[in-house]
């Protein structure tokens, strides 16, 4: 039998994670908690350098992550302000005035091997009032800030739903940062000076700081953020630039007290004339961000309207972060491997940037490096992530391309813009069959697909036929039943109340 | 308001085996008001999936579209179960392994990764002693780990089939067919024997490998590198047992299915003399029945779908066609087309179809080559030929540390898998993450209690009579 040589390894592989925001420590933790025992792990992070840390509205992955690790639900919630998160209510996108729920859950229920969205979509072709809403359990619960975590019955006929949480990102690092020195990750406070390479392999040796301390490893994680100091700058790893379709490039970001009366589980994502606006209510205060085009709105008006859309007093100065859509071509090179922004930026429109940390986190722990790093596991990390950004991105320039906002240049330039290949053919199927391109790995599968479609008004001229086979009264009789269960349940649902808040 | 789409009025199957007449059953109780005809036309003898109807379980749903069940087929003597295929003389190490058909065992951490972390302290069991389905019948098993395959008569079942279809008001052509008229990438109509024609929306060729409706889209994609034989020569055989074998021999694999005894070969390789010597035919044998392995481009081109072994062929290891065929029902049925042409609805069901019959070849693939044996003339040609990059990377992946990489449309289970490449004692170069903390010595001792098996077993594995 052949022997590997760390069958019975003691050589712990050495890794420095360079960077202590979120990426930081949720990479350090997981470390810690799941491959303890084969590595030593040094974080270097400096003071000087702030975290981003506006990735505030979750999806429900992290729930996996945090179990994975031991986390307590309850215990999360309390150090981080969390409140549960059934979807994003989406304002003014299609058009001015409309507004939808993107929940995580699914529509109804399929019936003779029909989904049910083609039943919805007959009958309000047909003249049927309402909305699809009625039939998500997700989107009716948010919309009345009831909540209760799903607990699914046999013979319950109401679709199935799932949550997140909405939580202060600033205090999720701290948070971590415990978790994974309790568990022998050393943290250092430094700034790097100079990277050290291998002449002949481009391999980063060491990372030397400005106090001329050198850090020596086998791995590198790059969790430096934009910088990218690694990967970006010191490996050149060559940049996808996707601001073409994705053109909002700054944020202006600033909290505000929260308004009285019950936390609303959901983020909200309120179209502006040049980007969108996000409001993610935390236990303690509201989150409130403008994300913008800086080629169509200056600074200091966006800063404007973002002080003027506040609900109450704001808690500090409004922050500004430039940033650019696009990813790094590859996200582990060489020994670096690159988790959250130092691989790759999407907006955070559906919540994605710490899921993306999170799925880097995955693929590096199923690829777990030794001290000889192998192409094989390289290749492998390499061809998740791919998948992962550019299911994303498409998903992304949906929201702004279905729409028939004509008030802004901003929303002229969206609308009309050419989108890539793989997202137009996937709308014409929509438009033309109401079918959503069907693939089994990575975020937003067909309940996604149909509630951005569907609220963003592009409703399909054909469905499947076998749709149009039951007579109009029966189906409408059923589905009256279907949205009274809906109802039923969420009226059995307490008000939206978080762990530890007093909502 | 209605819609733009125009539902699909009619169709045309045109074949005469199983697969024709599950479509044609299929679609006419999955589409209400579809006017469904059946063509009869000969099936070849290399139409595998219609003449060694096999059916996972995970095709088992679409039986019920077609009135049946399993239970009721066993009862009614028209289906058998098999809970496992053995193989003998297999790989590089003449090596002794099962496939079974079923899940592995669950454990706390994966079963596989903690049979390869194991293997890493001292001999041990085959893998597939944590695969209930595969140790039986000698050893009794949890029935919920067990799914087995059905094995099905093809003429009783044809004749059920017929018996249905008759109910459920598919209309039989009086005549079979006798010519296709083509126009323009589709086809135009049909003309059977009496002289009547049969026009339709949509046809469908279940006509096996004559593929006697194939359009300009269907051309054909050989798989001959992964999925070697080309001939086939069968006999009558009394094999009754409950699992089918394989036995690896010089000239390719004997093999042994209820009441069959099948040689497959290379035809350049071996000449049919030999081939019948080494058959031990003992009642007249049928064939060599000329195989090509492969599939069409695209499933759907103009107004024809293929299906079947005129869709795809994966040859005949393990007789996966018609379970493709049923799963290629199911993909029709969901993304039903229409009677108009639908270029993107088209594209998707290629693309799936497409996914599905690649990852089904790479597994023919995996059962053909996964530990290279090499000696005899057929497995060296197997070896040497190259392999498709999806093989490739799952082997490779497999290779470094247990794990399979994802592939959508993959209709072989991870356990599947496992089996197929542990059990050819492709064994991971390290081990991976969730057993890391075990000691290889108390991963192997809890793999022997689990097993209830000494590493003395570890030979037990028993080939294929």
């Amino acid at each position: 039998m052949k022997r590997s040589f760390f069958m019975e390894r003691t050589i712990r592989t050495r890794i420095v994670i360079l960077g202590g925001g979120t990426a930081g420590w949720m990479t350090a933790a997981a470390l810690a908690a799941l491959a303890g025992p084969l590595c030593d792990v040094t974080l270097v992070e400096s003071a000087e350098i702030g975290i981003v840390g506006v990735g505030e509205a979750t999806l429900p992955h992290l729930r996996a992550f945090l179990a994975r690790l031991g986390l307590d639900e309850r215990t999360f919630m309390a150090a981080t302000h969390a409140t549960y998160k059934l979807g994003i209510r989406f304002e003014d996108f299609g058009r001015l005035g409309d507004r939808y729920i993107h929940p995580f859950g699914s529509y109804g229920q399929p019936l003779n091997d029909v989904a049910f969205h083609h039943y919805w979509i007959r009958r309000h072709r047909q003249g049927r009032p309402g909305p699809i809403d009625a039939f998500a359990t997700g989107v009716v619960a948010a919309e009345e800030c009831r909540f209760a975590p799903p607990s699914p019955q046999a013979d319950d006929p109401t679709p199935s739903f799932s949550y997140a949480y909405q939580f202060d990102a600033t205090l999720f690092a701290p948070l971590l940062r415990r978790f994974a020195c309790a568990r022998g990750v050393s943290g250092l406070e430094g700034r790097v000076a100079h990277v050290e390479r291998c002449a002949s392999s481009g391999d980063v040796r060491a990372l030397i700081l400005a106090d001329g301390r050198r850090l020596e490893g086998d791995l590198f994680i790059d969790c430096s953020g934009f910088r990218s100091l690694l990967l970006g700058d010191t490996l050149a790893e060559p940049w996808e630039d996707w601001s073409g379709w994705l053109p909002c490039d700054r944020a202006v970001a600033v909290p505000c007290a929260s308004p009285p009366g019950v936390v609303e589980p959901f983020t909200r994502a309120i179209a502006m004339p040049a980007g969108w606006r996000w409001r993610i209510p935390l236990q303690h205060r509201v989150g409130n961000g403008y994300v913008y085009s800086s080629a169509h709105l200056g600074d200091e008006e966006a800063r404007s309207a973002l002080l003027a859309a506040l609900e109450g007093p704001a808690q500090a100065e409004p922050r500004l972060l430039r940033f650019r859509a696009g990813r790094r071509r590859r996200s582990w090179v060489g020994n670096v491997v690159a988790v959250g922004l130092a691989s790759g930026f999407l907006e955070p429109l559906e919540s994605t940037s710490i899921y993306l940390v999170q799925a880097a986190i995955t693929q590096l722990l199923e690829h777990f490096p030794d001290p000889c790093i192998s192409p094989i596991d390289r290749q492998g990390f390499n061809r998740a992530i791919d998948a992962e950004y550019e299911r994303i991105r498409d998903f992304l320039i949906l929201h702004y391309h279905a729409t028939t906002r004509d008030d802004t240049g901003f929303w002229r330039h969206v609308r009309t813009m050419a989108v890539p290949d793989s997202l137009s053919s996937k709308m014409a199927l929509w438009r033309g069959a109401a079918q959503v391109e069907r693939y089994g790995f990575g975020l937003f599968l067909e309940p996604s697909w149909v509630a951005v479609y569907l609220g963003q008004g592009i409703v399909p001229d054909g469905w499947d036929c076998r749709a149009d086979v039951p007579a109009a009264d029966g189906l409408d009789r059923a589905l009256d039943r279907l949205a009274a269960a809906v109802r039923a349940r969420v009226a059995a649902m307490p008000h939206h109340r978080p762990p530890g808040g007093d909502a | 308001m209605s819609q733009v789409r125009t539902p699909l009025r009619s169709v045309a199957v045109v074949g005469g085996g199983p697969v024709a007449a599950a479509t044609a059953l299929a679609l006419a109780g999955g589409v209400p008001g579809l006017s469904v005809t059946l063509v009869p036309a000969p099936v070849a003898p290399a139409a595998l999936a219609d003449h060694w109807p096999l059916l996972l379980a995970s095709a088992h749903p679409t039986l019920l579209r077609l009135g049946a069940e399993p239970a009721g087929l066993i009862a009614g003597g028209i289906a058998r179960r098999r809970t496992a295929t053995r193989f003998a003389d297999w790989g590089v190490r003449n090596t002794a392994w099962r496939l079974g058909d079923g899940r592995t065992v669950p454990l706390d951490l994966p079963a596989e990764q903690l049979w390869v972390r194991g293997t890493r302290a001292g001999p041990m069991p085959p893998f597939h002693t944590l695969v209930p389905a595969a140790m039986l019948p000698e050893r009794r098993a949890h029935d919920d780990l067990v799914d087995p395959a059905l094995w099905l008569r093809p003429d009783v079942w044809t004749a059920r089939l017929a018996g249905t279809m008759r109910a459920a008001a598919v209309r039989v052509s009086p005549a079979p067919l006798a010519n296709v008229r083509h126009a323009a990438g589709s086809v135009a109509g049909l003309v059977l024997a009496n002289g009547m024609a049969v026009a339709a929306d949509l046809y469908v060729d279940a006509t096996g490998p004559d593929r006697r409706l194939a359009v300009a889209g269907h051309h054909w994609q050989p798989w001959a590198d992964v999925s070697p034989v080309d001939r086939l020569l069968a006999c009558p055989d009394p094999y009754a047992a409950p699992f089918d074998g394989y036995r690896a021999v010089e000239d390719g694999w004997l093999g042994w299915w209820p009441g069959w005894r099948g040689f497959g070969y290379r035809a350049a390789l071996t000449s049919e003399t030999r081939a019948r010597q080494l058959l031990e035919a003992t009642a007249p044998a049928i064939g060599p029945i000329e195989l090509v392995p492969g599939r069409v481009d695209a499933l759907w081109s103009g107004n024809v779908l293929a299906v079947g072994d005129a869709a795809a062929m994966p040859g005949p290891l393990g007789h996966f066609g018609l379970t493709l065929a049923f799963q290629t029902i199911e993909l029709v049925l969901e993304l039903l087309p229409s009677a108009a042409p639908e270029p993107l609805l088209q594209a998707e069901l290629n693309r799936r179809f497409a996914l599905r019959a690649d990852r089904l070849r790479d597994f023919v693939g995996a059962l053909h080559r996964a530990n290279g044996r090499r000696h005899g003339r057929f497995w060296r040609s197997v070896a040497s030929a190259p392999l498709p990059f999806t093989l490739r990377q799952t082997m490779d992946h497999q290779a470094r540390r247990g794990y399979l990489p994802h592939f959508d449309e993959d209709m072989m289970a991870p356990d599947a898998w496992h089996s197929v490449l542990l059990g050819q004692e492709c064994l991971p170069e390290g081990d991976a993450m969730p057993v890391l903390h075990v000691q290889p010595d108390e991963a192997r001792s809890r793999v022997l209690a689990l097993t209830g098996t000494g590493p003395s077993a570890a030979v037990g594995a028993g080939g294929a009579r």
